[in-house]
């Protein structure tokens, strides 16, 4: 045992020395040379990936990230997953929906009042509705309407169409929670989890190989190419389970979207 | 609940029990201040260097007072020097990428505190998007430091614990300073090297680049020819932070999504070893209990007890991720593989299960799912996981020094069961010892609960606009929504840091809504409790412990190696948590549970 009675007990100003010493000299390590030490080193040895694993395009110009998804809205293009980062897939503001299993957004959407300017001058004016939130029912219609999935809906969504023609989904939203006669869209087919649902991140660039193989027919007659070769692409850029094992597959839709576009 | 998943699970756990050994034997040279390390013939001069600047002999110990004056004042030097530099964020360098956007978030008093504070007691709650608010110098300086300091600061704690039970009628049990200069120099900064570049190497960025305005690949949403449709890329040192954000259990995403987000976490192998660097240390520190106390079956005996309850909360989350959530399936979304809301594709629903269960065993809190959207027991888990205290190999050096109060009070019990006087490895345990022991359980239940309470009932001004700042800052309706409070108190007091994150933690001022800063407060008042008024209870305990007489084992002491203690062990963490918090969970994730699986209505 040590024998410390002899000598003074350091008192709370010693400590207070010792810890701002402390933080400085360990903020010099840990902050400083820890940090640019990995720079230096992953510069030196991954430059590509310790920069963001950019993609640039055949004139330099940066348009993406292997790793970043990006919104596809173009029928020709395959379409990512629903994403809740900012108004889409904005890397600024990631995260997800953070909606619980039993929300009511989640599930039907939400819709909102919108303004307008008033033609007459002065303060704006009520415009018409617009989608606040689309929720996982709209979903399923969008994914079945684009990608011709057979579905039954219950009444007709002849009842929702806009003067062009087009089923409104503001009309839709709204008839989702009609307390009389809720409109319910069956789809024949079931429809992947990753379709329908926002990813963790809102950035995810990855969509499972059913959502893809259910798009696939779209891209080719969008696009008039043989199916067996949007197949044959689909394929090339999925992502393996890591090791063989870890983690699933995934298509990483940013880099089947360029290789469509090559 | 597939093979591939099985496999993982096995792989993880194999490897989990692999690293243990040899990282336990390398942590007893690293927490003996005479240890011989193969690091030393470059790290002992600065070692030394260190000790010269601080003033200070290493050898000369201190009694369990002046450890814990040693550790408060440093905690509070840090957290001053953190809240500074966040104040300061637009005077000092590198915060010019994030003036430019347009949804740049203010750093506000109460917001700087709240940050401070969760970041000084290795919590790592973020009220704020990492991509928007903070420079890269907020990172690398006032927030990476941190993850370094506080994991040290538990190490040492555990380190001073461990020790206090293996000595004989000692008045010390160590020397602050010596503890916390050795694990970062020996520990955390050489494993954390190599780390941080095989994260990059899997595509974790580590540059000081501006961010990037990439022109997006489908311009068909472009509303003129002249403004084409374009992503704002963000970048920065995140590689450096990450590997210390994981190996030190503090959970503090770089960016908002945490590691759900490509660039913190790329690809399954860096979830998978990102995943085992949250166990390495406390896993390690079971081994160097047992090789300090000199009862090695002893440390096993404790890794056992963790090990099962986390295997536990495993299959549950897991199954119930599984199941998915049937008010989807019935609309006709396929029921596999399970419920992918707040889920990314490359990681699916088994290792978003594991990685969330694992997360909150430890006191991490990184996520590489949104945990709100979990299915109500899939997310009652990870809640229930720190409501238990963060023991299941916990946070490093906080989750053993919280296993030892629950070893002390089941002895007790076991004691109180058998009409003896309870010993623990040689010391018996009195009133002191279990009052101290009862405190630091207490103080837990004591901020989550009644921080719940108040927010849930919170009121606001009487005038009917303004909403109470409880509710006001929920993104749920319904038994949800409670357990996002309830999440957010349990997070903090605990030191996790994963949330409920639809939780607004830092509400900004609109023209209808004036600043609030409840939650700000609160919560980091929360932090600081769980940290701190549970630390000091815990080091009484140590100095009382060391100062007893070791009794020799003999055929009447309580056996700490065999399968009884292990039941005993898991039965009171269990009994302690369920008696303390099911009424509370009945309120959110159970009634939930069973308003998901009938056809009531939503919320």
């Amino acid at each position: 045992m040590n024998q410390l009675s002899e000598q003074p007990e350091p008192t709370i100003l010693t400590h207070l020395r010792i810890s701002i010493v402390a933080t400085l000299v360990l903020a010099v390590i840990v902050c400083g040379l820890y940090p640019v030490v990995v720079w230096g080193l992953s510069q030196l040895l991954f430059h590509d990936r310790a920069n963001g694993s950019l993609i640039t395009d055949k004139d330099g110009k940066v348009i993406g990230s292997r790793l970043l998804g990006q919104n596809f809205s173009d029928a020709k293009y395959f379409h990512p997953r629903p994403s809740a980062a900012g108004s889409g897939y904005d890397a600024t503001a990631s995260g997800g929906s953070n909606l619980g299993p039993t929300s009511s957004k989640l599930i039907n959407g939400t819709t909102k009042p919108t303004t307008q300017p008033n033609p007459k001058g002065g303060d704006p004016v009520a415009g018409p509705d617009a989608v606040d939130f689309d929720g996982i029912k709209l979903r399923i219609l969008h994914y079945c309407v684009e990608n011709n999935i057979p579905f039954d809906a219950k009444p007709s969504l002849d009842k929702f169409r806009d003067a062009k023609g087009e089923v409104d989904d503001v009309k839709v939203v709204k008839a989702f929670v009609d307390d009389k006669e809720p409109l319910t869209i069956t789809p024949k087919l079931p429809i992947p989890a990753d379709a329908v649902t926002a990813s963790g991140s809102g950035l995810d660039p990855h969509i499972s190989l059913a959502n893809a193989d259910l798009q696939a027919k779209r891209i080719a007659d969008v696009r008039k190419l043989d199916i067996a070769l949007v197949r044959k692409l689909i394929e090339q850029n999925t992502d393996h389970a890591s090791l063989g094992l870890l983690g699933e597959p995934g298509v990483n839709v940013v880099m089947l979207n360029l290789a469509l576009d090559k | 609940m597939n093979a591939s998943g099985w496999i993982q699970f096995l792989l993880f756990l194999g490897a989990l029990l692999a690293i243990t050994k040899p990282l336990g034997i390398y942590l007893v040279k690293v927490l003996d201040a005479n240890g011989k390390t193969f690091l030393d013939r470059i790290l002992k001069p600065v070692e030394r260097l260190c000790y010269r600047l601080f003033g200070m002999d290493p050898l000369k110990e201190q009694d369990w007072k002046q450890y814990a004056i040693a550790m408060l004042v440093f905690s509070l030097v840090t957290m001053l020097f953190t809240y500074g530099l966040l104040r300061l964020q637009d005077y000092l360098p590198f915060h010019q990428h994030i003036d430019n956007l347009s949804n740049k978030t203010e750093l506000t008093p109460a917001l700087s505190f709240n940050t401070a504070a969760s970041f000084t007691t290795n919590t790592n709650w973020q009220n704020y998007y990492g991509e928007n608010t903070m420079s890269y110098f907020s990172q690398m300086v006032a927030l990476a430091s941190h993850n370094f300091w506080s994991a040290a600061v538990g190490i040492a704690i555990a380190a001073a614990f461990v020790r206090a039970i293996a000595r004989d009628k000692a008045r010390t049990i160590g020397n602050f300073w010596t503890d916390l200069v050795r694990i970062h120099l020996y520990l955390l900064i050489p494993i954390c090297i190599v780390y941080a570049l095989f994260l990059v190497s899997q595509g974790i960025i580590q540059n000081f680049s501006p961010y990037t305005q990439v022109t997006a690949i489908d311009q068909s949403g472009a509303t003129s020819p002249g403004q084409p449709v374009t992503q704002i890329i963000p970048q920065g040192p995140v590689a450096s932070q990450i590997a210390i954000k994981m190996l030190g259990t503090n959970g503090g995403g770089y960016f908002n999504a945490n590691a759900a987000f490509p660039y913190e976490n790329p690809t399954p192998l860096s979830n998978f070893i990102q995943m085992l660097s949250i166990f390495a240390i406390p896993s390690a520190l079971t081994y160097y209990l047992g090789r300090v106390v000199r009862n090695q079956k002893h440390g096993w005996a404790v890794w056992a007890a963790m090990a099962i309850i986390f295997i536990a909360g495993v299959m549950v989350s897991w199954k119930s991720e599984s199941a998915g959530n049937p008010r989807l399936s019935e609309l006709g979304v396929a029921a596999a593989p399970g419920s992918m809301e707040g889920k990314e594709v490359r990681f699916g629903v088994f290792n978003s299960a594991l990685f969330a269960t694992v997360t909150t065993d430890a006191s991490c809190g990184a996520v590489n799912a949104m945990p709100d959207s979990f299915t109500p027991l899939g997310g009652m888990i990870p809640l229930l996981n720190i409501q238990l205290g963060e023991i299941i190999f916990g946070g490093v050096g906080a989750g053993l020094y919280g296993m030892l109060v629950f070893i002390i009070v089941a002895i007790f019990l076991a004691g109180l069961m058998v009409g003896r006087t309870p010993e623990y490895l040689g010391k018996k345990i009195e009133a002191y010892d279990m009052k101290t022991a009862s405190l630091a359980i207490l103080i837990l239940t004591f901020s989550i609960l009644c921080f719940t309470a108040w927010s849930s009932v919170s009121a606001g001004s009487a005038t009917a606009t303004t909403a109470t700042w409880g509710s006001a800052a929920l993104n749920n309706n319904g038994p949800h929504g409670f357990s996002e409070m309830l999440y957010a108190y349990s997070s903090c007091t605990g030191n996790n840091g994963s949330a409920f994150a639809g939780l607004t933690g830092n509400p900004l001022a609109s023209s209808a809504t004036p600043f609030d800063p409840h939650w700000n407060l609160t919560l980091g008042l929360a932090t600081l409790l769980g940290r701190f008024i549970m630390i000091i209870p815990i080091l009484a305990l140590a100095g009382s412990l060391a100062s007893k007489k070791l009794i020799p084992v003999s055929a009447g002491s309580f056996p700490v190696a065999n399968v009884t203690f292990v039941v005993l062990l898991v039965g009171t963490i269990l009994i302690v948590a369920a008696l303390t918090f099911f009424p509370a969970l009945s309120l959110g994730p159970i009634v939930e549970h069973f308003l998901m699986r009938g056809s009531g209505p939503l919320f």
